[in-house]
């Protein structure tokens, strides 16, 4: 699988490499401000710059005639998919990292960064990319690329839905917690992974069944 | 005799179109080279993909090597290779790149041999391949379909569109390959000359059906066309036609063997094209 991910990795190469400087150089930004929506900002944008250039793997594999000539390699169908979500946890964790040490750097040297919104905003940054990717994967797998403004459409909708569907709930059942939002910010980032979970396992199916 | 391919009744049909593989079967002998001729639509590229994995026929068998294909044979695939119609590599790579990746996929790559065709082909080593030309994309195709020893090739219309010297080069490759008895190619091609030059046996695919197999020297050799009329057509040996076609007051018609037909008819000289656009425009028999 480690052939896949390098070819995924190569062919995004660059993209990724702006997306990064260019997360790094916002967060950093926004940290600096010591402004408190700009502080939840800097948590979130980094999920929305990086990991969803692994959405951008599935556009060029497709352009490219790659996802072609990918299942006649070989490697399993399972090991394809493997791979496309591998691409997209590594960049999951660059940005943890990133988040993380600008965070702890900033809390160290500069001003008091982590403490509660530190968690609940990241936890849901987390939780919001994890819940689009869970969505855009088999929906793409599934219709094509070509179908890719309607399957976004599709991912955020599922992804809000989700998020305010749940706030909903937990509001209506948690109504006196002192913690709700360290309490929601937690099931929502766990909701999210066992959507990713679940996903991969639709992706699986359907890839094994589709024909190129 | 044993085949590295064979496949025995392979159907497939598609959803949203009336068109279908109808009960295909073939053998590919070791050592081989086996061009597979049709017009557009008529089903070649369906039946290479019943047979690499990109489409799932609806019943029949694909065996390689006396193996049944399937999709999770991980090793199966390592010994066949694939090029398409377009280089399907992702653009932004280059060939270095795509030696790292492709090293890390076949069990069996030869890095060694992979880099002497990149220099026989004279291909950059360090641009990204989408900027390659046709000729140099397939030559690169060519290059990895040939770089982890892969005892069956198929090649899906890969002379298409390339110009005479990139042709050439391709088809000289192609003819080393099978030398040693222990490779085969499946070749669909438009061009008949290429197959000509070097194809040991051919099959004809009309309208999802195997019309014709038949080695390439008999085709040239002992097959023919003749020009007669409607009586005289009754003269001829059934069992030697294989089709006809109605050309103004006369017919065409295709036989098998041109020893068996009656001195007085007029035989013409064929190429594989006319071979061809008879199997494909004339009424089978």
């Amino acid at each position: 699988m480690s052939g896949l991910f390098l070819n995924n990795y190569y062919s995004i190469r660059k993209s990724t490499r702006t997306s990064i400087v260019l997360a790094c150089a916002v967060l950093i930004i926004l940290v600096l401000t010591k402004e408190p929506i700009a502080l939840r900002a800097a948590l979130f944008l980094p999920f929305l710059l990086i990991p969803v250039q692994a959405f951008e793997v599935l556009k060029t594999d497709a352009l490219s005639g790659w996802n072609t000539f990918e299942v006649t390699l070989p490697v399993t169908r399972r090991q394809i998919v493997a791979s496309k979500y591998a691409i997209f946890i590594c960049f999951v964790a660059i940005c943890v990292l990133l988040i993380g040490t600008v965070f702890f750097l900033t809390h160290m040297f500069y001003y008091s960064v982590i403490d509660a919104t530190f968690f609940n905003f990241g936890l849901r940054g987390f939780g919001i990319v994890c819940c689009l990717a869970a969505s855009t994967f088999p929906l793409t797998f599934k219709l094509g690329t070509e179908k890719s403004d309607s399957i976004m459409m599709m991912s955020i909708g599922f992804t809000f839905g989700l998020f305010f569907g749940l706030l909903l709930i937990l509001s209506m059942v948690l109504t006196d917690s002192p913690h709700f939002d360290e309490v929601f910010s937690m099931i929502f980032g766990g909701v999210a992974v066992v959507c990713l979970l679940v996903s991969y396992i639709v992706s699986v199916f359907i890839y094994d069944r589709k024909e190129f | 005799m044993e085949y590295i391919l064979q496949l025995k009744n392979v159907n497939k049909s598609y959803r949203k179109t009336s068109f279908h593989l109808n009960h295909i079967s073939f053998s590919i002998p070791y050592g081989a080279i086996v061009g597979f001729i049709g017009e557009n639509g008529a089903g070649k590229t369906t039946t290479m993909g019943t047979i690499i994995g990109t489409l799932q026929k609806d019943s029949g068998s694909v065996q390689l090597f006396g193996e049944e294909v399937e999709q999770k044979n991980v090793a199966l695939k390592e010994q066949i290779g694939v090029v398409f119609d377009e280089m399907n590599f992702a653009g932004k790579l280059s060939v270095k790149q795509l030696n790292k990746v492709f090293k890390r996929i076949y069990h069996v790559w030869n890095e060694q041999m992979f880099f002497s065709y990149v220099k026989r082909f004279s291909l950059p080593l360090d641009e990204a391949v989408e900027g390659f030309s046709r000729g140099m994309s397939m030559k690169l195709s060519l290059a990895v379909a040939l770089s982890h020893d892969a005892r069956l090739l198929l090649l899906d219309e890969a002379t298409a569109g390339l110009d005479p010297v990139a042709r050439e080069d391709i088809i000289e490759e192609l003819s080393t390959v099978v030398e040693d008895g222990t490779h085969s190619i499946l070749l669909s091609s438009h061009i008949t000359s290429d197959l000509e030059a070097i194809a040991d046996e051919l099959i004809f695919i009309k309208e999802g059906e195997i019309v014709l197999q038949a080695s390439t020297k008999d085709v040239q050799e002992t097959f023919g066309i003749i020009h007669c009329t409607e009586d005289e057509l009754q003269h001829l040996r059934p069992e030697t036609i294989i089709c006809t076609r109605k050309r103004h007051d006369l017919l065409e018609v295709l036989v098998t063997d041109t020893e068996k037909v009656p001195s007085t008819m007029n035989i013409i000289n064929h190429t594989l094209d006319d071979i061809s656009v008879m199997l494909m425009k004339g009424d089978l028999h």
